[in-house]
């Protein structure tokens, strides 16, 4: 008697559960079928994320100083050209601001990171 | 045993009476209700009663000359007053494997991401594109799959499921590492990630996987925004004019640099990797991100000739060049064996590629739409192997072989098969969906495709080192757009190998490079008596030229030239200008 009450108990519940999920499925597919949740993103969620992002306080990026990059700034003013610092050019740069004009380089073999400086008239 | 096999058990047991009951099944229904086992909308024999045509409609959907698909629009929104009644089978594959699957398939990626989901919800509250163009991301499936039935709706939609999980991947590494959702502290996997831009093939860093991470800078806060919802980049290509740029250059190398002039960037990484692809234009966007990142930065070229045999020592170096730096600022060592790993698993997915387009150009049976194509192939060549990738292809390659093996006619309203070159635009890369719809215009490949079609060696680091200088000099639109007029008239000779009768012409109205070369294509069409049309745009910034002007451009020579009459006229004019 007791197992069938249960079993009883539990026949029910499963039916619910299935009933639930069964009305959620369906629901879900009317939402899907009348595009509901584009109506909903463009309508509702769409314009209010807009103003938020509109209405966030941002800092200014172009208060960036130029010369952020002193190592860079204060090497390439001695040629009047950008030099990325980093890795092998590093090197170019030093020697551009040594007062060897950058004109050309001569590739070396491959994993030499220097590249050969050639001084250039002008 | 675990609960996990009792549960593969079931499904293989479950799998084996599926099979044998099916044909029972079928066969009964057929005798009660009017239809036919692997019969379409069009090639049902149709039925004798009223019901029973009814019946049929419901359970295959309108035939293609009868859906239109322009009636369901609500006008300048985009929106449908209801989504589209494919028949029975495709309009619940679409709910359950397409729609369900997708908006599952999105959540469950964030929580396989350990730690991802607050930083998920604090990026979508801080970050305009992604608030904006990721969460309706359903109707660009939508947009892009319109009209598809049976296997090309199926591994087309895998494409985009591809994608979808890829960008949500990107989503949570950029949160999760962002040191402006972090309150400014550097964390390690901050310390452990490299910037790139988005046009530096992610191939470039296998040598360093799984020590390192590597997130492409634009490619989704700027590039697939724009398929999304095309609204949104507009805030950036305004920001970046407001700042004193002309409004003539490249719009995405104006949107690009603009998403740091409004500060809606992720600051996740300690360095930057730059590159000149496609253009000087993209050299122009660097000075101005280095300007606002402040940061060690490595300028890695691409030849502007990209197969001049003079520079590919120059290349070459450049290569070590870059893999140096990495070295140099992260403290790891290039790993060999790593690259060997991930270059033969990308040389696996190259290998398949060209088994698609071996289909794709020989047969009728290729099962992916040219939207679906396109996208799929560009970004997964541009980040490089990932494990989401080849799920992706192993699940393509069932549909195509079935589709190879039963000879099914993928896309049967086919009139003319199109080869689309040149770079596309951004804000309506489903025009080619629309144009199967509306005109029988089936786009079998288009340019972007056919980059980064190089197998990369593996048996000597010369040969490595060799390869990969020729495939980053393979990137899009350096290889065939703005490499060289000898490469892009490459087009005669792949229109060729694909089986193609006609060419859908992107115009990009802002690409100084494109433009110089519009008179040579012009003439050459004439001169070898090539169908040609051409889609001016401007890249991401849908106010030069309208998704609905296009349209018009193409109805206009379908109708003046070709003579022809639309498969379904309400697609040849609707208002969509406000759409996402």
């Amino acid at each position: 008697m007791k197992r069938s009450r249960k079993n009883r108990k539990k026949c029910r519940f499963l039916k619910k559960v299935v009933g639930i999920a069964g009305l959620a499925y369906a629901g879900l597919f009317a939402v899907y079928y009348y595009d509901l949740d584009g109506k909903l993103l463009y309508y509702v969620v769409e314009p209010f994320l807009d103003k938020h992002y509109s209405a966030m306080e941002r800092p200014d990026a172009t208060k960036t100083p130029y010369g952020a990059k002193e190592s860079v700034s204060v090497e390439a003013e001695n040629f009047g050209a950008t030099v990325d610092t980093t890795g092998s050019f590093g090197q170019v740069a030093r020697n551009a601001a040594a007062g060897v004009k950058v004109g050309a380089t001569e590739f070396g073999k491959y994993g030499e990171p220097k590249p050969k400086l050639v001084k250039v008239t002008m | 045993m675990s609960a996990l096999t009792q549960l593969k058990k079931l499904q293989k047991a479950a799998a084996v009476v599926t099979e044998k009951v099916k044909p029972v099944v079928a066969g009964a229904v057929e005798k009660v209700l009017p239809i036919e086992a692997g019969a379409t909308a069009d090639t049902a024999t149709p039925a004798k009663t009223a019901a029973g045509l009814k019946f049929q409609e419901f359970w295959y959907g309108p035939k293609h000359e009868d859906r239109k698909l322009g009636d369901l629009y609500i006008p300048g929104t985009g929106l449908y007053k209801h989504r589209e009644w494919r028949g029975f089978r495709d309009t619940m594959y679409y709910y359950n494997m397409i729609w369900l699957y997708n908006y599952g398939s999105i959540v469950s990626t964030i929580m396989h991401n350990k730690g991802a989901l607050i930083p998920f919800l604090k990026g979508t509250w801080r970050y305009r594109w992604m608030g904006q163009a990721y969460l309706p991301v359903l109707h660009w499936f939508d947009r892009c799959l319109e009209g598809m039935r049976g296997e090309t709706l199926k591994a087309s939609a895998w494409h985009f499921n591809g994608i979808t999980r890829a960008v949500v991947t990107q989503l949570c590494e950029f949160f999760t590492t962002d040191k402006n959702l972090n309150h400014g502290k550097e964390t390690e996997k901050w310390s452990k990630t490299i910037a790139h831009k988005e046009t530096v093939a992610g191939a470039t860093f296998y040598p360093f996987r799984d020590e390192l991470y590597h997130i492409p800078l634009e490619m989704i806060p700027y590039f697939v925004t724009c398929h999304c919802n095309n609204h949104v980049v507009l805030h950036y290509i305004d920001a970046v004019q407001g700042i004193g740029l002309p409004g003539d250059p490249c719009p995405m190398c104006q949107a690009e640099a603009g998403l740091f002039v409004l500060n809606d960037m992720p600051d996740y990484s300690p360095v930057l990797i730059t590159t000149n692809e496609a253009c000087d234009g993209s050299v122009a966007t660097a000075i101005l991100q280095d300007w606002f990142l402040n940061r060690p930065l490595f300028a890695f070229p691409q030849p502007m000739r990209w197969d001049d045999p003079l520079v590919q020592e120059n290349c070459q170096r450049e290569v070590e060049n870059c893999w140096k730096f990495v070295e140099e600022q992260f403290g790891v060592k290039f790993n060999w064996d790593k690259y060997v790993e991930y270059a033969e698993k990308a040389n696996k997915m190259t290998l398949f590629e060209r088994e698609k387009w071996d289909v794709a150009a020989n047969t009728p049976n290729y099962p992916i739409n040219g939207v679906g194509q396109a996208l799929y192939r560009i970004f997964y060549s541009q980040w490089g192997w990932r494990q989401l990738w080849a799920d992706t292809d192993a699940r393509v390659k069932k549909i195509m072989d079935k589709c190879v093996d039963r000879n099914i006619n993928t896309l049967p309203k086919t009139r003319h098969r199109v080869i689309a070159w040149s770079c596309a635009p951004l804000y309506y890369s489903a025009w080619c969906t629309w144009a199967y719809n509306c005109w029988g215009l089936n786009t079998v490949i288009n340019m972007d495709s056919l980059m980064f079609d190089k197998l990369l060696r593996t048996d000597t680091y010369e040969n490595a080192l060799e390869d990969m200088a020729w495939y980053n000099e393979m990137a899009p639109m350096r290889m065939m757009a703005v490499g060289g007029h000898e490469h892009i008239f490459m087009l005669w000779h792949y229109m060729e190998q694909f089986n193609c009768d006609m060419v859908a012409m992107y115009d990009q109205l802002q690409c100084k490079g494109m433009q110089g070369v519009v008179g040579m294509f012009e003439d050459e069409f004439r001169a070898r008596g090539i169908h040609a049309f051409w889609i001016p745009h401007a890249l991401p910034d849908k106010r030069t030229v309208s998704r609905k002007e296009i349209r018009q451009r193409i109805n206009d020579y379908m109708f003046t030239v070709m003579q022809e009459e639309p498969l379904d006229p309400t697609l040849l004019d609707f208002d969509d200008d406000n759409s996402w």
